[in-house]
């Protein structure tokens, strides 16, 4: 039986554990994505005209794209709620994978076999990692099947770049939230200081911009390695996302090495 | 010393570990020998388990070092843990998996153990492996808990309070199954801070106090050791004073008529002086190893670390 054979190592158990989280990801997704499509689809033209008259600043907030009905939903699924559901994902699952099992007590247990830290760290990182690769594709190819069977021209949406950047910039603080976990052996530094400075450096990427004299304060935000170069309309920017790989690689290196030099705790 | 090629199962030198300004371990010297079951005795917050999670690597010492069948518990501890099970005194089991699932995958990680083995001891235990980690009682959770740590076979079984939760009758088949273990001449590590439950099952005892270890002695010899009481009833009251310098006297006590005694080593020269009156009964007391072991717990023993 399958899930009998999900039981072969901690990789594998790990897949086994979090399947629900990541199906529940991608069903919100999918949702958040299919009611974006459909509303814009049929009333785009209403929500850009209310918007004329909004604030910048509220524009920005609300992901509003190009003017158009179809960059305006993409913009709302890839600048907005994507995000949202995505960073939850990752913070939450990146923590637990380093240390979930020593917070639950399963860790003497599991630490009885000869496996050594970093390899659980690996195993269990390898899954979030495979979770956010999986549910970013399976949103992309929800987003693109249901505009196609809804008639939305998405020729001027680069959504293969925005889920790719998004990627990025998911991965980063996935990153973080681990390493900060795997640093002090506790989930709430890790969850709170990634969620803190996930919403902070949204909001000031979206607002600041809109005063001149502070507009490049956004680019010091990890959100700027996302949305800086609007990749919805320019495609992939390879430096922003190699800086955010590398810096996520770079945090799972010092969680993984604190982690191998500090007293497990229960 | 029995050892295995020549290398203690488990030997630490100078071991201690500090958290801040409590001294939770200091300059612990132990060796334990091949095929013996060695109790490990002390109050809670002694040091016991603290001693445990270094062997196992889980903590870091602050000075000393340790050594498992051989092997540096640091550089060596993927090995060292490769040829250990281990029962910790707090854990957890995945609770949305049955027990059989936790066992299943527990022994993956060490690349298979032998089922029918794995059912014999579920058998022993009365524990029902088909149900949810999380539908069991503390005590049958314990059970899957003490399965995973005896089901390796390994050649040291580390136990840290196995008999938590356990009933006893299940606990007297937990001592056989420890008697077991040595029989097929390997090693267990049985910390507890219960004198009854290693007293029935270990050849040696150390028993460890606030982060010291005060003693280490065959379970028989501390019962030689042991201070026994005696009640002199004489036809008429007697001082106490008459009994308090016989050697060996730790202290006498006059009650009415009688004399209450407690003493260590020969009996004789306290009889002699008690025939020197008129006794009329006299009612001698179990050595209590129990008592001795308080001595140990509140600094009154020899230490003889």
């Amino acid at each position: 039986m399958l899930r009998d054979r999900l039981l072969a190592n901690v990789f594998t158990k790990t897949i086994r554990d979090w399947l629900l989280w990541t199906a529940i990801a991608v069903i919100a997704l999918w949702s958040i994505s299919a009611m974006y499509i459909l509303i814009m689809g049929t009333s785009g033209d209403a929500y850009l005209t209310m918007m004329e008259d909004f604030p910048e600043a509220l524009s920005n907030v609300y992901g509003m794209n190009n003017g158009t009905a179809e960059g305006l939903a993409m913009s709302g699924i890839f600048f907005v709620m994507a995000p949202l559901v995505l960073l939850s994902y990752a913070i939450g699952l990146g923590s637990s994978a380093a240390v979930g099992e020593e917070e639950s007590r399963s860790l003497p247990i599991l630490l009885s076999s000869p496996l050594r830290r970093r390899t659980i760290l690996v195993s269990k990182s390898a899954v979030v990692l495979l979770g956010v690769l999986v549910t970013v594709l399976l949103t992309w190819l929800g987003v693109v099947s249901l505009a196609a069977l809804v008639g939305m021209d998405l020729s001027e949406q680069n959504v293969t770049g925005a889920s790719i950047q998004l990627l990025g910039m998911v991965i980063l603080f996935g990153a973080l939230s681990l390493g900060l976990s795997a640093w002090r052996g506790s989930s709430g530094l890790g969850i709170g200081v990634a969620a803190g400075l996930a919403v902070l450096s949204y909001f000031v990427t979206t607002l600041l911009p809109v005063v001149e004299e502070l507009a490049d304060v956004a680019r010091l935000t990890p959100w700027w390695l996302f949305s800086g170069a609007d990749p919805l309309t320019n495609g992939v920017d390879v430096v922003l996302l190699g800086i955010a790989l590398l810096l996520a690689a770079a945090l799972f290196g010092v969680g993984a090495y604190t982690l191998d030099r500090r007293d497990l705790k229960g | 010393m029995t050892t295995i090629n020549g290398v203690a199962p488990i030997k630490t030198e100078g071991l201690t570990k500090h958290y801040g300004d409590v001294k939770a371990l200091v300059d612990l010297d132990l060796e334990v020998q091949e095929g013996e079951v060695f109790g490990f005795l002390g109050p809670n917050g002694a040091g016991k388990t603290t001693t445990i999670r270094s062997l196992l690597h889980f903590i870091f010492p602050t000075a000393g070092g340790a050594s498992v069948l051989g092997l540096d518990v640091a550089s060596d501890a993927v090995e060292v843990r490769s040829r250990v099970a281990y029962m910790p005194s707090e854990y957890s089991l995945y609770p949305k998996l049955t027990g059989a699932e936790n066992l299943a995958y527990l022994a993956n990680l060490r690349g298979g153990v032998d089922n029918g083995y794995v059912g014999e001891l579920a058998e022993r235990l009365e524990v029902d492996l088909s149900r949810k980690v999380s539908d069991l009682s503390t005590g049958n959770k314990q059970k899957v808990g003490l399965i995973q740590a005896f089901m390796n076979r390994s050649e040291l079984v580390i136990l840290d309070e196995p008999s938590t939760g356990l009933d006893p009758l299940m606990q007297q088949e937990l001592q056989q199954m420890i008697r077991e273990v040595r029989e097929d001449g390997r090693t267990v590590f049985l910390s507890s801070h219960s004198l009854a439950e290693v007293e029935r099952v270990a050849d040696r005892v150390g028993i460890l106090r606030h982060g010291h270890l005060v003693v280490v002695e065959r379970v028989d010899a501390l019962k030689r050791k042991a201070i026994r009481r005696i009640d002199l009833e004489f036809d008429e009251p007697v001082e106490a004073d008459a009994f308090a310098s016989i050697a060996g006297v730790r202290s006498a006590e006059s009650r009415g008529n009688s004399v209450v005694v407690s003493f260590e080593g020969s009996v004789n020269a306290l009889l002699r002086a008690a025939i020197e009156h008129n006794v009329v009964n006299v009612n001698s007391r179990e050595a209590d190893l129990e008592q001795i072991f308080l001595d140990y717990y509140h600094g009154n023993g020899n230490d003889v670390a």
